[in-house]
């Protein structure tokens, strides 16, 4: 028999129970769209979570305590351990980023910006121009808020920095002098120009909107000449002898290779941000705990829905053997009527899961608090129920179908 | 079609009931053949075992002169298929159906009939049957003797050489059961062997043969 004679002759017995066939297969789709919308939510989440350890370069920073050693040795030291994985050393925590003032010729620009060097390690995601190629290069937050505060997320007041991509901007620092009796005095004001090549997603790449990355080398400069200048050795030993030495690692994974060979080399260590992944892990429990529920409990109705369907189905099943059709041929029909239910229902599932992301992801796009957290969309636990729920019905289909209910039914 | 020396027997409750004894019995085509009997008497299993649905416990069954006695399931499906057709008391038709659905149905498993030739065929078996203005009725906006039509009309579709009928005016009125009746005596000129179960005694003025069952032993009453 052709496959579209088995499709039709299942079709009519779908029409036979349309009411049945229209729970059976709503259930099936309420399942269908849960897994989905699981696994996607879960995906997201550790997705983001992948994603914040990898892009706030915080979380891939070791501090290494110098106790009474001399800073410039400690760092000499590491460095001639040569330990993989360990793409800068900062001198302490006040070289890790600078605030800055920022302008441009239109002068439609100015306010605030953090400055972060590009070193091996930091990632963002670029989404307009192209990437730092050389000193004085820098690549933006693709947003700017004008003002003095730089991190207010109201996109309407926001500047498209992607229309300065080419262009130049300024930024403007001064180095002071400090005195042990508190006085200060301007030493230098500077004022560098950078070329905007490209601008980052700042959202995706987990900064604030006024952000910016310069080469390497500029970087160093900028903190070198930004640094305060002290009225003598001992006060500059003073004023940082609580500070630890930052060592910033390539990806967040070899976080604890690193950390373990400082510990090795005998150096007390310690994470610059504590990262606390338990509601992730306890989400992916949740997830499988609820998955494998659901497996199991559709087992049990898919079961309950055969066996009724048997039940309420005897003279159809009595029917097909007066007239000829053959037991396996009537097990075929059976199994392919409840696997065009479950693919209907895997079909409108599939369907409607894109749509609700999108909505979830405008809400979220639209909240400040959520921009970030990138909605991600997971076929596996559909794919795997459609499977799972096929071979439920053929191996359920064949039990009912022996030869001792056969011959019950006659 | 030819039964030799068939015997049935149940096991109930370790007791052995023996349902059929000894029956024989030859039938020939052009012919309409009653068989009468009281509840109990073991017609239906006479017909479950005609109709291939159930085995004998012993004897032979010959058709066409070959012993198709123990044959496996799916031999005899084919059989079914191509050779006989049921009648029954309760019609079995799927009420979610049209009669034309409803008669279409045997047409899948006949690998002689293409698709879009279904359609045509139990148009015209229906139309036959007189039931041209009821092919898009569902067996609810029918009358009983509308839906043994269709029943019958199912059951002739494959153009089968035997047709079995188990009590088909059991739900009919009396003009109805003489219309049914008319229509398996005039099926059986077709070159046909039509078996007919019944206790109606209608019955009898349509039959070639009669035969009666009583306690499981088949006798001929009436040539």
């Amino acid at each position: 028999m052709k496959i579209t004679d088995i499709l039709s002759l299942s079709y009519l017995n779908i029409k036979t129970s349309k009411f049945k066939a229209f729970i059976y297969g709503l259930i099936l789709f309420f399942f269908f769209l849960l897994l989905g919308l699981l696994f996607s939510g879960s995906k997201t989440i550790s997705s983001f979570a992948d994603r914040y350890t990898n892009t706030d370069f915080h979380y891939k920073v070791a501090m290494v305590d110098i106790g009474d050693a001399k800073r410039e040795d400690v760092i000499k030291e590491i460095e001639s351990l040569n330990i993989p994985h360990i793409s800068k050393i900062f001198s302490s925590n006040i070289d890790i980023f600078t605030t800055t003032k920022i302008s441009n010729v239109e002068n439609d620009i100015n306010g605030i910006v953090e400055l972060y060097g590009n070193y091996q390690g930091i990632e963002y995601v670029l989404d307009s121009g192209r990437d730092i190629e050389e000193a004085g290069e820098a690549v933006c937050a693709s947003s700017f808020y004008p003002g003095l505060l730089s991190h207010v997320n109201d996109k309407s007041e926001m500047i498209d920095m992607k229309t300065k991509v080419g262009k130049d901007i300024f930024i403007k620092y001064t180095q002071y002098k400090s005195f042990f009796n508190g006085e200060t005095i301007d030493l230098n004001t500077y004022n560098v120009p950078l070329k905007v090549v490209g601008t980052f997603d700042w959202e995706k790449s987990l900064t604030g909107s006024n952000a910016c990355y310069v080469a390497e080398e500029t970087f160093d400069e900028i903190i070198k000449t930004s640094r305060p200048v002290y009225e003598n050795a001992e006060m500059e030993e003073d004023k940082l002898k609580d500070l630890d030495i930052l060592v910033l690692v390539d990806k967040y994974e070899n976080l604890p290779i690193v950390l373990d060979e400082l510990q090795k080399n005998g150096y007390e260590t310690s994470l610059y941000y504590k990262l606390d992944l338990t509601p992730v892990v306890v989400i992916e429990k949740v997830v499988t705990y609820l998955s494998i529920s659901i497996f199991i409990g559709s087992v049990f109705i898919v079961y309950q829905f055969i066996k009724n369907t048997y039940r309420e189905n005897v003279n159809q099943i009595k029917l097909y053997k007066f007239i000829g059709y053959k037991k396996k041929l009537i097990t075929l029909i059976f199994i392919v009527q409840y696997s065009l239910l479950t693919f209907i229902s895997f079909i409108t599932a599939s369907i409607i899961l894109p749509i609700i992301r999108l909505i979830v992801s405008n809400i979220f796009y639209n909240n400040p608090n959520l921009s970030a957290l990138e909605i991600k969309l997971s076929y596996m636990g559909v794919n795997l129920y459609l499977i799972f729920v096929t071979l439920a019905i053929i191996i359920i289909f064949f039990r009912f179908m022996s030869k001792k209910n056969i011959e019950k039914w006659s | 079609m030819k039964l030799e020396h068939i015997y049935k027997e149940y096991n109930l409750n370790s007791n052995k009931i023996i349902v059929l004894k000894d029956v024989n019995i030859e039938f020939k085509p052009n012919n309409f053949y009653a068989i009468m009997g009281r509840s109990g008497s073991g017609k239906s299993t006479l017909v479950n075992i005609l109709g291939l649905l159930d085995e004998a416990s012993s004897g032979n069954y010959y058709l066409n002169e070959k012993n198709i006695s123990s044959l496996s399931a799916d031999a005899k499906s084919d059989i079914i298929a191509k050779q006989i057709g049921f009648v029954f008391q309760s019609f079995y038709l799927n009420n979610s159906l049209t009669a034309l659905e409803n008669v279409m149905l045997p047409l899948y498993i006949n690998k002689g009939v293409k698709k879009e030739e279904r359609k045509n065929i139990a148009t015209s078996m229906l139309k036959k049957l007189g039931l041209s203005d009821r092919l898009n009725h569902k067996p609810k906006e029918l009358s009983g003797g509308e839906q043994q039509r269709v029943a019958i009309a199912r059951a002739l579709i494959n153009n089968p050489k035997i047709i079995i009928a188990d009590e088909p005016t059991g739900n009919l009125d009396t003009a109805n059961e003489i219309e049914i009746f008319k229509t398996l005596k005039d099926i059986s000129k077709e070159n046909k062997i039509v078996i007919v179960v019944s206790h109606n005694p209608v019955v009898i003025d349509y039959c070639d043969y009669l035969y009666e069952m009583n306690d499981g032993i088949l006798k001929e009453v009436r040539r």
